[in-house]
């Protein structure tokens, strides 16, 4: 007599068949402690490892504060010394433009200048 | 799964009560071995419970401790040959003289149904295992064989097709 149950029914009722393991009363045992064996760990209000992590993390940022300090202190001195030598070569470049406004050096000129700027 | 990710104890003998079976068999039927299979179920719900707090509730946790479980048994399998294991269906071949169905014969049906089964690629044996015993839906098969749901329908049709051959070589087949 010829099956006709189609091939998903065919391994259905082939596999639903087959019995099922039970597992070992052992294992159920083993199961059922292991949050007692390994207990999970409960979240602390210090977020952090040990003492020395924050000790450690306080010292990295202190010597990073230092480098970056230091750094920044050479940058400002070369800042300054920069912005000295932008401002004679303006009043070189005013004098300049006085010279050709007036056709030629004019000390009044410089005297009325120094007076108005503050 | 929330209550175990926070340590809830009664929680998580729920989830094993539930799915302890399920899984046991399932790493059963793939290793067909009890110690191992009952060693790696264990491994599955200590995983569980230390895990709980990265499990995706897009999954059904039936679909993530099968993932879990299949990847052990995967490992157990690979290390049994030497390192590797064919999961691909290059050796799908017609069944030898002594294949399955004289197993049939000279054994109880549940032990030749087992044959057939080991007798077939083990992604398709997963599959039709995933399916047809542990219940789960194509595309949970997919997820638990790190699939495409395309390839888990052709591995189920193949699978099936090739145990009907095996068990019930003179039937006709549909």
């Amino acid at each position: 007599m010829s099956d006709h149950r189609t091939d998903a029914e065919f391994a259905g009722d082939t596999l639903r068949g087959l019995s099922p393991v039970e597992p070992s009363m052992g294992l159920v045992r083993r199961v059922a402690q292991l949050p007692i064996e390994h207990p999970r760990k409960a979240s602390s209000p210090w977020p952090f490892q040990s003492l020395w992590m924050p000790l450690l993390a306080g010292a990295f940022a202190a010597a990073l504060g230092v480098t970056t300090g230091l750094m920044t202190l050479e940058d400002d001195t070369q800042t300054t010394s920069g912005a000295a030598q932008e401002a004679t070569a303006s009043e070189e470049s005013v004098d300049d433009l006085l010279v050709l406004a007036w056709g030629g050096d004019s000390p009044e000129w410089d005297e009325q200048l120094s007076l108005e700027t503050p | 799964m929330k209550r175990i990710a926070s340590g809830d104890a009664r929680a998580f003998r729920e989830l094993s009560s539930s799915h302890l079976k399920a899984i046991v068999t399932y790493c059963f039927r793939l290793l067909g071995n009890h110690a191992e299979a009952e060693e790696i179920a264990q491994e599955v719900f200590l995983r569980a419970w230390q895990k709980a707090d990265v499990y995706q509730p897009t999954a059904r946790v039936s679909t993530w401790l099968h993932s879990i479980a299949h990847n052990l048994a995967i490992d157990t399998l690979r290390k049994r040959h030497g390192g590797t294991l064919e999961l691909d269906d290059e050796r799908d071949q017609a069944p030898t003289s002594n294949n399955p169905a004289q197993l049939l014969q000279r054994k109880a049906v549940a032990q030749g149904v087992q044959a057939a089964l080991d007798a077939l690629p083990p992604r398709q044996k997963m599959a039709l295992l995933l399916a047809h015993e542990q219940g789960l839906k194509n595309p949970e098969i997919a997820e638990v064989l790190g699939l495409g749901v395309e390839a888990v329908e052709s591995l189920l049709s193949r699978g099936r097709k090739r145990l009907r051959q095996v068990l019930a070589p003179t039937e006709e087949p549909s």
